[in-house]
């Protein structure tokens, strides 16, 4: 009953805590925003480029934790 | 007729980068539409100022501190006037309160972690966009990107 009382802006999303790795998504599409809006000329697809630098990002995250568990877990214990 | 470059960025009268600079840090987005790059510096503003708003609504007011975090301050910094408003808002207002209440403004573990990320990569990424406000006046800029815009605006 204590997220009834979360005040926005205020206090943490304390709800949020087991769910933080997708907080990585809107992380990564406000870094594309600003990327895409200096890169792009200012007619450029905008929504498009972010899109795909978004899905790129999220993929290139993905993957380094693949490869980190593969390395930490599988490969090195039997070194 | 040779067609208008529909790449180049559009230059206002204004010539003063090092202003720009200044109300850019001061709003950001603001010193690209000084330079009559309107839509560029709404794009910037959205993402900068989204980043910040994001950053503190998952982290709280406790994500800007200067007293405990202050390296990762400096950094937020740079997403201008706005991390110095949370940021005395998080100590001469969430700090003073009472000691139940105080409790739940604090930022733990994961989500502090990540509150005080997202302001300082909005931060830096203002930087970023300060830095290229000063190379708006040099030529071969539209040039570069000209030759994103070929790669279909998705080059990196």
């Amino acid at each position: 009953m204590w997220q009834l009382a979360w005040i926005p802006f205020l206090e943490p999303m304390h709800f949020m805590q087991g769910l933080w790795y997708l907080l990585a998504i809107p992380l990564l599409v406000g870094i594309a925003m600003v990327h895409k809006g200096l890169r792009l000329p200012e007619r450029g697809l905008w929504l498009r480029g972010v899109g795909i630098m978004t899905l790129q990002s999220l993929l290139g995250l993905v993957g380094l934790a693949v490869g980190l568990y593969l390395l930490v877990l599988v490969i090195v214990p039997q070194l | 007729m040779t067609p208008p470059d529909r790449h180049a960025k559009p230059q206002s009268q204004f010539q003063h980068p090092a202003l720009a600079v200044i109300l850019g840090w001061l709003l950001p987005g603001a010193g690209h539409m000084l330079l009559g790059q309107r839509t560029r510096g709404l794009r910037v503003m959205a993402g900068i100022l989204g980043l910040v708003c994001v950053g503190v609504l998952i982290g709280g007011v406790d994500a800007v501190d200067s007293v405990r975090d202050k390296l990762w301050y400096m950094a937020q910094l740079g997403a201008g006037p706005i991390v110095v408003l949370v940021d005395v808002l998080n100590q001469q207002v969430a700090r003073t309160l009472p000691q139940p209440a105080q409790f739940h403004t604090m930022g733990l573990g994961h989500l502090n972690a990540i509150g005080t990320l997202y302001i300082a990569l909005a931060g830096l990424m203002n930087i970023v966009a300060l830095l290229d406000l000063l190379r708006t006046r040099e030529p071969e800029a539209p040039a570069r990107r000209s030759q994103d815009a070929a790669l279909g605006g998705t080059a990196n």
